[in-house]
């Protein structure tokens, strides 16, 4: 089974509910967990098949790093202006996705279909 | 003091530069007497030609008859003027063309003994402000002043001590400042001439100590303005009015003045006392009339009318008044019809364009402004700089209230200003500083304000030592081993040396701040992930985000670190807030900012925030990334594409950070290298240069750098270190950067520090920060089709 982290806003809690609940509402629940820790340690020993965060979250550049540097499919939703309303894969980096905050509940299950298909691709 | 530099012994380029300086003004300055050099610049025999007269209306309805000098004899009389200013001692009585005692002339220990009121530059303030609550003033005026300031009398002042010029010399300065016999058969000093104020106060010299005298003699207070001789007392019973002006008639007469009888006043202090158009009767303040005339022109402003021609036109339409009393300035005639082509105010340049409702709002702003900060001078000259609160008790009911209007004058001023979109918002809240009950009466919330008004215990301390400097140079080494580091590393940049270091730069960054990449990073690391990054990101509420609250983030994140930002980031913060403030005063504390939805009271602050954006945050994105746009960029802008290959990895974080530091110093460093590169051409496979980005690393705290690997490695960086070898680290004392290499240096201080790795001329393995100055030893190993790494420009932690 998938393992997928969503790291929560600490910043900004009330910006999570809205995302917590639908993923709570859709059934993924069982493949995405929530976790509030962002720090060097916990990270290190993180164990995940793919990651989602908010893009202006405290802690983002850490869980970037680890994702660039373990291969974790990243998903980060953007209140940017200029953010996507669909799934945007990093040129430079194809595991590295990014939407606009408001289409995040449309893009999550493609984003959980390419984790899946990289984890196969892995085993 | 000010321009005082500490150099070392050797005499340096700078030394030669001024000593030759000093050379040029001596040779300019000097008077010239060689008739044939004055013909050849058309400046002899003195005629008409050379003065062009006109005439004014007094306010008595006679006429002000005025000169215009040639340009070519201007520029002579210009001259004589810095001439005798050099020496020129006038007496203590004269209040007019006297220039404030340049503080360079003064040193630390006689500034700290001085008196402020002997450091406050002469003008008509300080003359009124001698006779201020007195019993009796007494005002004269010399009749025909510069008139009766003859050829003869010139003469004789140049022969005499210390000027002690020769017969002939002295008739042909005098020649020079005097009028010619067929503009007027008397000769007198020209009314128009650069030269005649100063010449008049040299003439004048007997007569105030003869006045002077008899001032001490009958306990009374003297002193002259130009013409206008004034003497007040308290002490009625020592001396009587008419005996005052008996005698002083008499000294005047005898030192070949006239006395304007008509215009001699006497006035007691039941009466009006004016003295060179400040009234003194107590403390110091100005005519009414002109009070409310400022008054009712910012009431009207901000209350009745709807734009600057209205105002204009309304004080045309008042007819009767005197000039002073209406608020047309420059540019506009009597109706309110606008003149063309006024272009520089200041300077009087008449553009070829028809000028802009904007530049003739501005220069209405600033006439006004100008007549508010008169009567500001006037009633705050004798509290002492800055006015402060504490020393109220020390201040009048009466002199306190005028200030009270004064502040009333410029919070409205202030708020018309807001109307009317005038740009001198900086100005008031400069004044807000000085000036405690401003800020509360243009209501501003101490939060709002982006500029600290007091520095922090440590910048304080700085600037007190700073202030201790005198000239040796062990003071200003004692500073800089003393100085932040943060601060060491921008004086060593700035003096291109680890010893000597010039008072100008101290004072720039004492005074303005300096660049402090750390102090930047915070914020930028706000702005990407804190409380700022809400500036980019839209809000879950739909109304959008509360201004206010945006506002508060960023004046609270901002404002300890806006000293130490760069220009240009300093530049955009700077417009953001003041978009903010501008929509938070117009439109109420809670006002929201859609980012997505434009409207038209939010577009001036959306634009200032995409301004920001623009300048600081890359993306993860196709086009707006690392690659694309910094070396993408400076590739590009070197001009050699063919010798770089650019790396892409990692060159698509998600960044935020100063983009034209990067990209500035990035280019300049290439430039240089392609300079010094013999070769331009590299094959397809194999360039040169390989440019990698290493983005930070959270885990280790390595910093972000842009890396740039030489294949040839065995080539050396075309220098020479002259350091000790067997040290593994220490100082480069020689200076290695210039040209592009300094200005990339220069560029990228807000960043962080560019180091060059391996070979030099004289050894081999080091790296040295170009920044800093500094090396340590270090072996870099070859990458395979990379080579060595040869160049790095890294992000500075903290």
């Amino acid at each position: 089974m998938l393992n997928i982290i969503y790291f929560e806003d600490e910043r900004r809690p009330d910006r999570n509910e809205k995302y917590k609940a639908f993923i709570l509402r859709s059934g993924y629940s069982n493949i995405i967990k929530f976790m509030q820790d962002i720090d060097v340690d916990t990270m290190s020993l993180l164990v995940a098949d793919g990651v989602i965060c908010h893009s202006g979250m405290v802690g983002y550049e850490l869980v970037s790093h680890f994702a660039k540097c373990n291969n974790w499919p990243m998903l980060s939703y953007s209140g940017t202006v200029d953010s996507t309303p669909y799934l945007r894969e990093n040129k430079f980096n194809k595991n590295q996705f990014s939407v606009d905050s408001d289409y995040f509940e449309l893009v999550l299950p493609e984003f959980i279909e390419r984790c899946n298909t990289m984890k196969e691709r892995k085993n | 003091m000010n321009n005082a530099s500490i150099s070392s012994h050797k005499p340096s380029n700078r030394d030669l530069d001024s000593i030759f300086m000093a050379f040029e003004k001596w040779l300019k300055n000097r008077p010239e007497f060689d008739t044939a050099v004055l013909r050849k610049r058309k400046c002899w025999p003195i005629t008409a030609k050379h003065y062009k007269k006109f005439t004014i209306k007094k306010r008595n309805g006679s006429n002000r008859e005025l000169v215009v000098v040639d340009k070519n004899l201007k520029e002579l009389q210009s001259n004589l003027a810095a001439y005798f200013g050099q020496n020129y001692e006038v007496s203590d009585y004269a209040y007019g063309f006297v220039p404030k005692e340049p503080e360079r002339r003064i040193g630390v220990k006689e500034q700290s003994e001085l008196l402020v009121e002997k450091l406050r530059p002469k003008g008509v303030i300080t003359n009124a402000l001698s006779h201020t609550n007195k019993k009796l003033v007494i005002s004269m005026d010399l009749k025909d002043f510069f008139p009766t300031i003859t050829f003869p009398r010139v003469m004789g002042l140049l022969k005499s001590q210390p000027y002690n010029f020769t017969n002939k010399q002295a008739s042909i300065l005098a020649s020079m400042v005097c009028l010619p016999k067929d503009v007027d058969d008397k000769r007198g000093l020209p009314q128009g001439a650069p030269t005649s104020p100063m010449i008049s106060n040299l003439i004048c010299k007997k007569l105030d100590f003869q006045l002077g005298k008899m001032a001490k003699k009958y306990d009374v207070s003297y002193t002259r303005y130009a013409d206008d001789l004034t003497f007040s007392t308290n002490n009625l019973k020592r001396v009587s009015a008419n005996k005052i002006v008996h005698e002083a008639t008499k000294c005047v007469e005898r030192n070949g003045f006239r006395v304007n009888v008509d215009k001699t006043k006497a006035m007691y202090s039941n009466q009006r006392q004016m003295v060179t158009g400040i009234l003194v009767n107590e403390g110091l303040n100005l005519p009414k009339k002109h009070v409310d005339a400022i008054r009712a022109t910012l009431n009207n402003l901000e209350h009745k009318y709807k734009s600057v021609d209205e105002a204009v036109v309304g004080f045309g339409k008042i007819g009767k008044k005197n000039s002073y009393d209406s608020f047309v300035p420059l540019g506009y005639y009597i109706g309110g019809y606008k003149g063309r082509y006024i272009k520089a105010v200041n300077k009087g340049f008449k553009g070829n364009k028809p000028t802009s409702d904007k530049e003739f709002n501005k220069v209405y702003a600033l006439h006004l402004l100008g007549r508010i900060l008169w009567y500001g001078q006037v009633v705050t000259t004798s509290i002492g700089e800055p006015y402060a609160l504490t020393k109220r008790k020390y201040i009048s009911p009466k002199q306190h209230s005028r200030i009270i209007k004064f502040e009333e004058m410029l919070a409205s001023y202030y708020r018309i200003s807001m109307k009317y979109h005038w740009p001198v918002e900086h100005i008031i809240l400069r004044l807000a500083n000085k000036l405690p009950h401003l800020q509360s009466l243009v209501k501003m919330n101490p939060s709002f304000l982006l500029d600290s008004i007091l520095l922090n215990v440590d910048e304080n301390e700085l600037r007190e030592k700073f202030l201790k400097l005198g000239l040796k140079k062990e003071e200003y080494t004692e500073f800089f081993e003393s100085a932040p580091s943060s601060l060491q590393r921008i004086l060593r940049v700035e003096n291109r040396s680890h010893t000597n270091f010039s008072h100008n730069t101290i004072k720039k960054c004492i005074e303005h701040g300096w660049q402090v990449p750390s102090k930047q990073q915070l914020l930028f690391q706000d702005l990407n992930t804190g409380d700022l990054a809400d500036l980019f990101h839209k809000s879950s509420d739909k109304q959008g985000h509360n201004v206010e609250k945006l506002l508060t983030n960023l004046v609270r994140v901002t404002r300890p670190q806006l000293r130490y930002l760069s220009p240009n980031i300093k530049a955009k913060i700077v417009a953001v807030h003041k978009e903010l403030l501008d929509l938070v005063r117009t439109e109420g504390g809670d006002v929201c900012i859609d980012l997505e939805n434009e409207t038209k009271k939010t577009e001036l602050s959306l634009q200032a925030i995409r301004d920001l954006k623009s300048a600081i945050r890359l993306y993860d994105n196709d086009t707006d990334n690392f690659y694309q746009k910094v070396v993408l960029h400076a590739v590009n802008r070197s001009g050699a594409v063919n010798i770089f290959s650019i790396d892409k990895d990692s060159m698509a974080s998600r960044i935020v950070t100063d983009i034209k530091a990067w990209q500035d110093a990035l280019t300049k460093v290439l430039m240089s290298i392609v300079q010094h590169t013999e070769n331009l051409s590299s094959t397809a496979s194999q360039k040169a240069y390989t440019i990698k980005f290493r983005d930070k690393n959270p885990v280790t705290g390595e910093p972000r750098a842009i890396e740039i690997y030489r294949l040839n490695h065995n080539l050396p960086f075309k220098k020479e270190l002259d350091i000790d070898k067997s040290k593994s680290k220490g100082r480069v004392m020689k200076w290695l950067t210039g040209g592009d290499l300094s200005s990339a240096v220069k560029s990228f201080l807000s960043i962080g520090d560019i180091f060059v790795h391996g070979k030099f001329l004289d050894c081999d393995d080091f790296t040295v920060n170009l920044t800093e100055h500094v090396y340590v030893k270090e072996k870099h190993e070859e990458i395979d089709k990379l080579g060595k790494l040869f160049i790095s420009l890294k992000e500075v932690n903290d």
